[in-house]
């Protein structure tokens, strides 16, 4: 190692942290046809385990050299001479000495990023919720209640909101006379809609 | 995700280079790179949730 373990360590948090979620979001929403997938997988599965035994060989070739007490041949690593190793300081002490002493102004700089970037993602997320709301609870009905002419849900029902529920149908917006309905009225209804049923 | 790859490899570079170099500075640098990174994902993140709800699924071909 390069003598930055604090930085080693940080990597793996952070990508656990952030980059792992947002792979499993990503495999949430794309609707992966599972068996297909498992065909795909089914079909390479000898040469994945042709790499894998490779590896868990290598593995255990190194783990008993180290446990035998060799050393690992090659270069005696003459990177260590880094200049918090030869103060005999370990190296999270060294970047907590620089970063918050010299650097506290751009560590600062950094905590602001983080913020900007934290309510710009609640900003994004919380916009649709803002529109027409989503009644808490709805009664449920069989039949279709008889809807006025000038009513906004009659019109938008079938095209508009394509991406709606088929039970929306049946649950009027109630926008009064109709001028006040809009498209993106009606998407945001969708929209909390299929929010709370996904939920 | 590629710019994520580009920031990790810039990282590594950072680290190598303050490492034969005999300065920590380097690994401050890479310290921010980190921080930018993560705040890019965090975006990245909401705006796919923003996607996913405008329209039902979050497959590229329908949005075209």
């Amino acid at each position: 190692m390069l003598s930055a373990e604090f930085l080693a360590m940080i990597l793996i948090v952070v990508y656990v942290g952030a980059v792992a979620v947002l792979f499993l979001f990503v495999v949430m929403m794309l609707d992966v046809d599972f068996a297909e997938l498992k065909q795909g997988f089914l079909q390479y599965l000898p040469i994945g385990a042709l790499i894998g035994v490779v590896f868990l060989i290598e593995l255990i070739l190194v783990g008993a050299t180290v446990v035998a007490g060799g050393k690992i041949a090659g270069a005696p690593l003459a990177v260590n001479a880094v200049a918090e190793g030869a103060k005999n300081v370990s190296n999270v002490k060294a970047i907590g000495e620089v970063l918050y002493t010299t650097y506290v102004y751009y560590f600062e700089a950094a905590g602001l990023i983080l913020l900007v970037a934290m309510v710009g993602a609640i900003v994004l997320t919380l916009h649709p919720a803002r529109g027409c709301q989503a009644p808490k609870h709805r009664p449920r009905r069989t039949r279709a209640p008889r809807l006025p002419p000038w009513s906004c849900a009659r019109f938008h029902s079938g095209r508009a909101c394509r991406g709606a529920k088929r039970d929306d149908r049946t649950y009027p917006l109630s926008h009064g006379r109709g001028g006040s309905c809009s498209r993106s009225a009606c998407s945001a209804s969708s929209s909390t809609a299929r929010t709370s049923s996904w939920s | 995700m590629c710019i994520e790859l580009i920031l990790l490899a810039v990282n590594i570079n950072l680290v190598a280079f303050s490492a034969f170099r005999g300065d920590i500075l380097g690994q401050i640098y890479a310290l921010l790179i980190l921080t930018v990174a993560a705040a890019e994902a965090a975006i990245g993140l909401a705006i796919l949730v923003v996607y996913y709800r405008n329209r039902g699924t979050s497959r590229s071909k329908t949005s075209t």
